[in-house]
């Protein structure tokens, strides 16, 4: 449920810019308005290079399964700046007498108030969180045995804390890694990637600067289990050519192979790190101690 | 064993409560490892991640710009702006944190704990000039307190308090410019600054009641099967500034003494903890 | 709706076999019918029926003005540059699984899949007046820049920096027989050839502030340019095969698909993959491929189909 936290306040309030940025951004624009008027060129095509990192380059990744102790399963995943975090409960009976066959999966992803700087929340919001939601359900459905569960729901929440973009990358890697850490019977896991494609390149994990550089810049985003070599998801909007498509839906799909690489030996650490806590807890006659939870804060 | 703690939970806390220890470990008093970190949030003016076991929550701090309602002309500092209020909180237990929430409808839990900590922020004493936008106050900076819980193990309210202050010690606020009416600019060659709350802190503690033992810092199994809750909060000079009961029955005199002193045992620890994060 | 096993094992084999329940191949599409201008108030509408899916859409162009509060509330605020609203209902009377809340995730996936397919801000290159078809050029910017983006489909610019035409396309679910998607963004390209734009004037007054004068000839109006608008093309899997165009039975036994947006220069506009189960890279290929194939042959009888309606008026 969102509530809308201005309404404590009734006094109608903004975010400002910065004064130097908005005074770049005007020159900036008067700049490519003199230049538009000099030649015919198409609007848009603003050239962007990369600094610290190459155009296939990914962000540095860290994740961590089993934070949320109150659920079946979780993970916290920070791609850099964008830090989002997924629990996962059931598969759990629900309160509904109707019988399904298979298990049912809800997926909900929210954005924390403050994750974002720019974009304010209102209706329109609302609706780009359910049709996200949409997206990752449709991502992960694919890879889950939900058949081996009937006449339950398996709920996967999401929260994005800090937004950096590539937001839905990592909501979905974070969604299957909390599944799999809650022990939901799967194919496989879901890796996912992204890129922007922007006059003369395509830029994997693009971060939310890159993301806005030109409105209607070409999107794509894939998400597939690498050992079925099987696509579960793919997103692509803005103009593009056939073969742009092609190449990036295939640089993408190499993205999602490191991806999965780095989700899997995560999975097997915490695995062998669980193993070690209940082996030390069960010496102690099944009272936890606080050493083994220092060892797992270390 | 399990199967024991399962089908008569409050027996077998019984059987532990009655040897002063906790089926944690703990003893009654003792309060669980708490950990806090600032800053981590990029997106947003001050931001804060307090732990306290395994019950952690995020605090974030969006600061907006807006036109206080008329000031009149014989100063700024009347008694109306004291009592005009530049932050909000809000608390959100979502169904991520736990599975006793739904996300159609907001938690009374939620709510009623926003209620407190609204009524327990604008109580600070920071200067209504630490809010100004521009030099002469006729903007000011309005800041939205969110608070999320990421994982519900009891001890909400504590977490809470200490993550919505240290918050707010993190927020920078710019000096800015109001170029025309209603459009304003951050300057960024203005230096930042702090609120000034260096000498405003609160010092939470809460106790769960199970027959006639007290517990501090409850876990989630600890308040479901208590009788009554208490939290005290003192400010920075040892006076209390909170004190919450509820339950059913009444609570002995003796008893709230001793959770007086308690949290004053903590006092220490908690000023260390969020001064270090601030300094 | 559902259907049984042996249906479902009917309908693969007849797919393998390159031959569907109706009679048409695997690449075969249903006739549709387009009628447009159908609802008097709205500025431009179209209904298409598509064997049993019927979808009606309209159009409606509103002013919007761009304040500068907003803007800089938000530098880069999507809401306030965009032009094209999408909102998309399936009524309850199409399919007993609209009612109540069933639909709630359908219709937005739906509207969002439009909003997708119009993502480039090129989409609408320009208008045109309505009685002798030249070019009407939009007022452009000539004072200094402001910080928002006019080069998003400037062509619907009323006052640079200040006021644009927004266009809210609203489309209804009337009936349905699968093909949702397709059908949708077939109506709603027709239903933007359909849309007439009242020209207007705006007059600078004393204190800078604006007033309109609308021209109220209603033959002297203007018309927008489809070129670039793309439509979409959903290639369903069904066993080992894909095919298009599908009824709801046909749905109903579906691995996944994939909507592809295609343009006339042959341009993918968007993709969206929808159902349970993965598919492998080559078919996604050769999906993109034909959806291109069949895209390009719609839209031309497309547009001859709205070329000749607009003579016969």
């Amino acid at each position: 449920m969102k509530i809308d936290y201005r309404s404590g306040n009734s006094i109608k309030t903004q975010i400002p810019l910065d004064y130097k940025e908005y005074l770049k951004r005007k020159e900036d624009k008067q700049q490519q308005q003199q230049q538009q008027q000099q030649s015919t060129q198409p609007t848009g095509a603003i050239t962007y290079k990369r600094k610290d990192r190459l155009d296939e380059q990914f962000r540095q990744i860290f994740m961590k399964t089993g934070i949320v102790t109150q659920a079946s399963g979780s993970c916290y995943l920070e791609i850099e700046k964008t830090k989002v975090l997924c629990s996962v409960y059931g598969p759990r009976a629900t309160p509904k007498t109707e019988l399904f066959e298979t298990a049912k999966l809800n997926c909900e992803l929210k954005y924390a108030t403050f994750s974002s700087n720019k974009e304010k929340f209102d209706y329109l919001e609302n609706t780009k969180e359910k049709d996200q939601s949409l997206i990752i359900y449709q991502s992960i459905i694919g890879s889950l045995r939900l058949d081996k569960y009937p006449k339950t729901v398996v709920d996967v929440y999401i929260l994005v804390l800090n937004d950096d973009g590539d937001v839905l990358v990592s909501a979905i890697t974070a969604a299957s890694m909390a599944l799999a850490d809650a022990g939901v019977e799967m194919y496989d896991m879901v890796a996912s990637c992204s890129a922007v494609c922007i006059k003369d390149a395509t830029l994997i994990n693009p971060t939310a600067q890159e993301e806005t550089l030109t409105e209607g810049a070409g999107k794509i985003l894939v998400s597939k289990m690498p050992s079925h070599n099987n696509i579960t998801q793919l997103i692509q909007t803005g103009e593009l050519n056939y073969n742009n498509v092609l190449e990036s839906v295939n640089l993408c799909i190499d993205g999602s192979d490191k991806i999965y690489s780095i989700m899997k030996q995560n999975l097997i650490d915490s695995l062998l790190r669980q193993q070690k806590k209940d082996g030390d807890g069960n010496e102690i006659n099944g009272i936890t101690t606080n050493a083994a939870d220092d060892q797992m804060e270390e | 064993m399990e199967a024991f703690q399962k089908i008569h939970p409050l027996e077998f806390y019984r059987k532990f409560l009655e040897r002063s220890v906790r089926p944690d470990g703990r003893s009654l008093t003792d309060i669980r490892k708490t950990t806090l970190s600032v800053g981590s949030i990029t997106t947003c003016s001050g931001s804060s991640f307090v732990k306290i076991g395994n019950t952690s929550v995020v605090c974030g701090i969006r600061a907006e710009v807006g036109e206080p309602p008329s000031i009149n002309q014989t100063g700024i500092v009347s008694n109306q702006s004291k009592n005009h209020s530049y932050i909000f909180v809000n608390v959100e237990l979502g169904p991520i944190c736990s599975n006793a929430f739904s996300s159609s409808k907001p938690s009374e839990k939620a709510m009623s704990l926003g209620t407190q900590l609204n009524a327990l922020i604008n109580r600070l004493d920071i200067p209504t000039t630490d809010f100004y936008f521009d030099n002469e106050g006729k903007a000011r900076w309005y800041l939205y307190v969110d608070i999320y819980c990421l994982d519900y193990d009891g001890n909400i309210t504590d977490a809470s308090i200490i993550a919505m202050l240290s918050a707010l010690k993190n927020v920078t606020l710019q000096q800015g410019i109001i170029v025309e009416p209603n459009q304003y600019f951050k300057d960024s060659e203005q230096p930042t600054r702090k609120l000034s709350i260096q000498n405003n802190y609160f010092i939470p503690l809460s106790f769960a009641v199970i027959d006639d033992y007290i517990l501090s810092d409850p876990c989630l199994e600890e308040e479901k099967l208590s009788s009554g809750q208490i939290t005290i909060t003192f400010n920075e000079n040892q006076e209390i500034c909170l004190l919450l009961y509820t339950g059913t029955n009444g609570i002995a005199d003796d008893h709230l003494k001793k959770c007086i002193q308690l949290t004053k045992n903590r006092f220490d620890f908690i000023n260390k903890l969020v001064n270090e994060n601030n300094s | 709706m559902k259907v049984s096993p042996s249906e479902v094992s009917f309908i693969q084999k007849g797919i393998e076999h390159n031959i569907r329940t109706d009679g048409r191949s695997r690449v075969d599409y249903r006739h549709f019918s387009l009628e447009s201008g159908e609802i008097v108030h709205s500025n431009g509408s179209a209904r298409l029926k598509l064997s049993d899916t019927e979808v009606l859409v309209g159009v409606k162009a509103e002013i919007t003005q761009i304040n500068k509060e907003n803007n800089n509330a938000s530098g880069n605020n999507i809401n306030v540059n965009k032009r094209l609203i999408f909102n998309v209902d399936c009524c309850p009377s199409a399919s007993p699984e609209f009612e109540g809340k069933g639909s709630e995730f359908l219709n937005i996936e739906l509207a969002q899949q439009l909003d997708r397919l119009y993502s480039h801000p090129n989409v609408i290159v320009g208008l045109y007046n309505t009685n002798d078809n030249t070019k009407y050029d939009p007022p452009t910017a000539t004072t200094t820049a402001d910080d928002n983006e006019n080069s998003n489909n400037s062509s619907l610019t009323i006052v640079p920096n200040k006021y644009y035409w927004t266009l809210y396309i609203d489309a209804i679910v009337l009936d349905s027989d699968g093909n949702l998607f397709d059908a949708l963004s077939i109506a709603t390209r027709a239903a933007l050839f359909n849309t007439r734009l009242p020209k207007i004037k705006a007059i600078q007054g004393e204190y800078e502030e604006i007033t309109f004068e609308v021209n109220d000839d209603p033959f002297d109006t203007l018309s927008i340019d489809i070129k670039n608008v793309p439509i979409c093309v959903t290639m369903t899997k069904i066993a080992s095969q894909f095919v298009i165009d599908t009824t709801t039975r046909e749905e109903l036994c579906m691995d996944a698909r994939l909507t592809i947006g295609v343009n006339s220069s042959s341009n993918i506009c968007s993709i969206q993959k929808g159902g349970i189960s993965g598919l492998d890279p080559p078919t996604i290929n050769q999906m993109i491929n034909t959806a291109k194939v069949v895209g390009l042959k719609i839209l031309s009888t497309m547009d001859q189909a709205l070329l000749d309606i607009q003579l016969l008026k």
